[in-house]
């Protein structure tokens, strides 16, 4: 390692070079080949990528066994269920789940609520772990490292009956430790409070894990930058900004085409736990709305629709996210 | 000595301090503003680990404590009314012995899977040349947002034999599309193009590039890799819970909340009084945290030496 | 690549999947082998038990007997209650029951889902059920459907445990202590609201009494719900499990929702009072519910009482050291004049729908049968299944009286319990006497202070052979779901701030919530109600 980092900086450049000089011939290639006949085609991709097929197919098996062949369920969302009749036997209804759904009298709240709470939870619960990884990286004690990383990572293991628990307990008026500061009543009574909890409890117990993927790809900095920007005077601050951001550029837009695809999820678990009669008005959202109406009340079909909608927003944010970083900075997911 | 580091020719002087040569302390540039930097720095980061540390001490308290003392807001920095009354009624519970050793076999043989497919596969959808690899990607994604429910779910394990069997915790999940996305953009960003032409150039096919080359550089991947399957096997109780009946197959997690909701049966004409069998289950719920949680804060320090070893791409490259 | 094509392509793929999937699906129904035999070839039936965190079969001797009962060898499976509801679903929608589920399905979900034996003509080779349905016509009407059919039957516990689980209690050790009488109306529960804060009852020189320990209100109205003060205003509740916890009540036979009743409005304006002048905590309707619970039993020793008023079910609740101090009360009028009601629960207390249920498809039929006979006897197989084997847990003592060892209550938290407790499929008929059951026994002192309250209620409560149809329930339950999320947030914004008192925003609180299935709710319930008191009648 040693022997090693002092020759990165020529290496920097060699690779640039390569990918120019690369890339020219291949692209000629591939129109030439354009015109061959398809299996001649098919055949020359497998006699050259055959073991790269080798690597993906067991994976797609497994995906298409296990998450294509039960996707005939989303079915039910467009048909009444029939027990009798088998899974998706029943007669088909068209859209009449999904005009249910947006005709209840609490569609609109529920969205509302939805988009407000995961929005604010995608957009912090992008950025802090960003943060985060990037100030433990400008630790160089080892062991001090290793020890902010273990602690920051704990909140993750907690379960949601105790977070919501522990929240409750520190927002509770009088006692708490935070709840002693607002009155009579806990925060947790107020709609308009309802999502700034919840993102940042959610931020407070995932964003020592969601860094260690900022950690892992910052490990990867091409150690040779540091001394070319440290040439030119870069100060601490610099080196941050020119050289580790772009380093993990890549991921961090990864991470948020991911999260843009939460973009309507709120857990479950814990907004249950956390709803009250009081804030209703403010943490009914759809996770919750679909278990009511849908688990609860055994209407499956309902609940489908329900469930497809959520999904279908979630689905095209992602597709709209990945399409303009595809388009600005040619990092996308497909 | 830094300036050896920075000579234009990159020939380093092989001197200890350069082992980690952004190293702010072996800058002799060290600005007025650096000093600042340091210090806001060192400042966030000592509030964050305090914020973050206070709760989980409070749990660890907590679960040492009386309840009453902790519902009313007495227990503040050490436990009161010391007991461990709520670990013991755990540890006396057979089926939790039980449920760490089935955790452990499922969370090892899952993550094995798990690698073993998942990153043979990031691998080659990172290949840039490997035209497909686009609807490839397409067609994992669309499984992150599109799922049939539980009940194809049910009746497909039913069908393949897995329900109350211990593969139906490790051969469904084998795949992890959200893992499979990280690991293939680690290898997109961090495999230098290079290196895949230097492996041709000696005759290399892509097994050879993979495992002599690709691999020994991926140790940060992996472990990253590892650690996220290893906490998703460990923390699953919806497969046990759905898909499991015989209890002696159940995993730690779905004993240990089992035990909770056991505890906290509120309603019923029961003859152990609500109030009581409250107190039980909070305290459980505490201990339960740091139960289940141990092995794997054991777990994180050794994998996260693993993280810096990605250091190692930059060098081989020259 | 354009998304557009690739989107297509995976549309293609999606298809063909999909298309293979339901080739694998339709194979997996085979038909099964009707022979289902043990080694010895003695027939074997797969019998179900959700059971407690505490149970497991294994531990349950008496369970031989049933065998020999039944001449059969008996497959026991368990599912956890944390389980069930996730499971349930999985079963039923993959239609596999077991052969016998006992404590799992409901009528309602046998009506959805039709893999269950109609067992009304088969009750002629279960002489013990038609012999219990003879002694308890309701047990009869409960599982009845509107079309006549009984898929599953129901377990009774018995006299004792006909009591409802919502208990108003008082500190009676308070009120004497300060000379005070026990509260008739509001306006006297008031005044000794106002003395347990002020004149320190419990003598701890700390101003740490909490005069009336308000329960919070979650998603639903259900037990120990603060609304159930509406029995002051001679609304009879039916919180433990009826339509009564999504507002329907009866009044001279009419089903009609307080949700919108000026009963409500006096209720939340009571409870208001309550929290603005601090008898209640400020955070009482949003607490956490363990808070709740720690605060009934006093000091954090447990022997200082610090809670005048709460409901619950039974004096245990506030602790083994305080539960002397505590006495049900009958529910304060709200105003001279008004005839308080009491929750009428007390037959969902002892009956339960769902005992035992037999799949439609189940082999050895003759041997399920005989072996829900055996379950039903009404003696030693119900007695041992309720209490633990005899001998070791409960002694016959003759005349159908029979003593349960002491320490089947005292089971501690992690002790396997040697019974199917109140989860049993079987009935204990009222000639029977229990004796050593103290929470019962407890319970139903509780109870009997309402007795004369309850007769007052008549016929205007929801009798527990209420059994919807299938389309029905689900009209009412969408119905039910949608107001309560209205209603709810509505009302506990009334108790913690007040408001209900100004004419225009009651109104308007009324209006919005009327049209979300509030009348379709009382015309359908209407019709249940006077099928269900027509079940009895005939």
């Amino acid at each position: 390692m040693v022997q090693n980092t002092g020759t990165g900086a020529s290496a920097v450049s060699q690779t640039v070079d390569a990918g120019n000089a690369v890339s020219a011939p291949v692209v000629d290639n591939i129109a030439a080949r354009k015109h061959q006949p398809l299996p001649v085609r098919i055949g020359r991709h497998l006699k050259l990528y055959w073991q790269l097929w080798t690597f993906v197919l067991p994976a797609m098996i497994f995906v298409a066994l296990f998450a294509y062949v039960p996707m005939y369920g989303l079915l039910l969302a467009f048909k009444d269920y029939d027990p009798r009749k088998g899974l998706i036997g029943g007669k088909f209804v068209g859209l009449k789940y999904f005009n249910q759904f947006f005709q209840n009298p609490q569609f609109g709240t529920i969205l509302r609520n939805t988009i407000n709470i995961a929005v604010q939870t995608v957009a912090f619960g992008f950025v802090f772990p960003i943060i985060l990884a990037l100030l433990i990286n400008q630790i160089h004690s080892m062991k001090i490292k290793s020890f902010v990383q273990t602690i920051t990572y704990m909140p993750h293991f907690i379960s949601t009956v105790v977070m919501v628990s522990l929240i409750n307990i520190f927002l509770s008026p009088n006692t708490g430790m935070i709840g002693r500061f607002f009155g009579e009543q806990s925060l947790l009574a107020y709609p308009q409070f309802f999502a700034p909890i919840y993102w940042i409890t959610e931020v407070w117990q995932h964003c020592g894990w969601n860094c260690i993927i900022y950690l892992a790809a910052l490990s990867a900095v091409d150690t040779s930058l540091y001394e070319a920007a440290k040439i030119d005077g870069a100060g601490r601050l610099q080196l941050i900004w020119s050289v580790d951001l772009p380093t993990i550029l890549p991921t961090c837009v990864i991470m948020l085409i991911l999260n843009m695809g939460g973009i309507l999820n709120v857990g479950f678990d814990k907004t249950f736990l956390m709803q009250n009669a009081l804030n209703l008005p403010g943490s009914e959202v759809l996770s919750t709305f679909i278990y009511k109406m849908g688990i609860l009340n055994g209407q499956i079909s309902l609940s489908t629709a329900a469930t497809l909608f959520n999904t279908l927003i979630n689905f095209f944010f992602l597709v709209l996210t990945n399409f303009i970083s595809k388009k600005f900075s040619d990092t996308s997911i497909f | 000595m830094a300036q050896a580091t920075a000579t234009p020719t990159g020939v380093a002087p092989k001197t200890a301090a350069d082992e980690i040569p952004w190293n702010p302390k072996v800058t002799q540039h060290r600005t007025v503003g650096d000093w600042i930097v340091d210090i806001v720095i060192w400042t966030i980061l000592t509030l964050v680990v305090l914020a973050v540390l206070y709760p989980i001490w409070f749990v660890i308290i907590a679960s040492f404590s009386d309840q009453t003392l902790v519902a009313s807001g007495k227990v503040t920095l050490w436990p009161l009314g010391f007991n461990v009354k709520g670990y013991e009624m755990v540890f006396s519970d057979d089926r939790v012995w039980q449920g760490y050793l089935n955790t452990i076999i499922y969370s090892v043989l899952g993550t094995a899977l798990n690698v073993a497919v998942t990153i043979p596969a990031a691998f080659a959808l990172s290949r840039r040349e490997f035209a497909p690899r686009r609807i490839i990607m397409f067609f994992f994604t669309f499984t992150m947002f599109f799922a049939g429910g539980m009940i194809p779910n049910y009746l497909l394990f039913r069908s393949l034999g897995l329900l109350d069997t211990m593969w139906v915790f490790i051969l469904p999940s084998a795949v992890n599309v959200f893992n499979l996305i990280v690991a293939r953009s680690f290898f997109e960003s961090s495999i230098p193009e290079e290196l895949h032409e230097a492996a041709q150039l000696d005759g290399e096919s892509y097994y050879g590039f993979f495992f002599k080359i690709v691999i020994p550089l991926s140790a940060a991947i992996m472990a990253v890799i590892m650690l996220y399957y290893f906490v998703q096997h460990w923390n699953d109780f919806g497969t046990g819970l759905v898909y499991i009946q015989d209890t002696h197959k159940q995993p730690l997690q779905n004993v240990l909340r089992d035990i909770l909701l056991a505890n906290s049966t509120q309603t019923g004409n029961s003859s152990m009084s609500a109030g009581e069998l409250q107190l039980f289950a909070d305290q459980i719920k505490y201990g339960i945290i740091l139960i289940s949680t141990i092995p794997l804060l054991i777990l994180y320090p050794f994998l996260q030496k693993y993280f810096n070893k990605g250091v190692m791409v930059g060098a081989v490259k020259g | 690549m354009s998304n557009k094509g690739v989107a297509k392509k995976a549309m293609a793929a999606i298809a063909a999947v999909g298309a293979m999937s339901m080739i694998l699906a339709g194979c997996g129904s085979s038909s099964a082998d009707k022979k289902q035999v043990d080694e010895n070839g003695k027939p074997l039936v797969k019998v179900m038990f959700q059971n407690a965190t505490n149970q497991d079969v294994k531990n349950m001797s008496w369970t031989k007997d049933l065998e020999k009962a039944c001449g059969c060898t008996i497959e026991w499976s368990q599912v956890s209650d944390a389980q069930w509801t996730q499971q349930k679903s999985a079963t039923l929608s993959a239609g596999n029951p077991a052969d016998v589920t006992i404590r799992g399905y409901h009528p309602a979900d046998a009506q959805k889902y039709q893999f269950f034996e109609d067992l009304s003509d088969d009750l002629d080779k279960m002489p013990n059920v038609e012999k219990f349905f003879k002694e308890q016509p309701l047990a009869k009407g409960m599982v009845t459907t509107p079309d006549g059919k009984m898929y599953t039957l129901p377990r009774y516990s018995g006299k004792n445990y006909k009591t409802s689980g919502q208990h108003l209690f008082i500190n009676k050790t308070w009120l004497d202590k300060l000379g005070l009488q026990v509260p008739k109306t509001w306006d006297e529960l008031f005044k000794v609201m106002d003395a347990f804060k002020t004149q320190d009852p419990n003598g701890n020189g700390q101003a740490d009494e909490i005069p009336y320990a308000m329960r919070n209100m979650g998603s639903d109205i259900g037990w120990w719900s603060p609304l159930l003060f509406l029995n002051s205003t001679g609304i009879s509740t039916q919180f433990n499990n009826s339509p009564s916890r999504y507002g329907a009540y009866v009044e001279n036979g009419k089903v009609k929702n307080y949700l919108v009743s000026d009963q409500l409005r006096e209720t939340v304006e009571f409870l208001h009072t309550m929290i603005e002048k601090g008898y209640s905590p400020k955070d009482s309707l949003t607490q956490d519910s363990s808070k709740y619970y720690a605060s009934l039993t006093g000091s954090s020793d447990g022997k200082t009482a610090t809670v005048g008023l709460a409901i619950t079910n039974e004096p245990n609740a506030f602790g083994a050291d305080l539960r002397d101090q505590y006495e049900a009360i009958e529910w304060p009028s709200s105003a001279d004049g008004v005839t308080a009601a009491a929750d009428h629960s007390q037959d969902e207390g002892t009956f339960e729908d769902y005992g035992v249920a037999v799949s439609a498809d189940a082999p050895n039929k003759d041997a399920i049968f005989k072996l829900i006979n055996a379950m039903y006897d009404g003696s030693s197989n119900s007695i041992q299944q309720r209490f633990g084997a005899f001998g070791e847990w409960v002694t016959d003592e003759g005349n159908d009286t029979y003593t349960v060892n002491s320490k089947f209550f005292n089971l501690g938290a992690n002790d396997k319990s040697p019974a199917f407790a109140d989860r049993f499929a079987g009935w204990i008929p009222d000639s029977v006497t229990i004796k050593g059951d103290e929470a019962a026994e407890r319970l139903k002192k509780a109870d009997d202070v309402y007795a004369k309250a309850l007769e007052n209620v008549g016929k205007d409560y929801f009798p527990i052979t209420l059994l919807p149809s299938d389309a029905d329930s689900t009209t009412l339950s969408n119905n039910s779901a949608t107001y309560l999320t209205a209603a709810l947030p509505q009302i506990a914004k009334f108790i913690q701030n007040g408001g209900a008192d100004d004419d225009a925003t009651w109104d308007a609180y009324v209006k919005g919530i009327q049209p979300l299935g509030i009348d379709e709710n009382n015309q359908l319930w209407q019709k249940w109600y006077d099928d269900a008191w027509k079940k009895i009648n005939e």
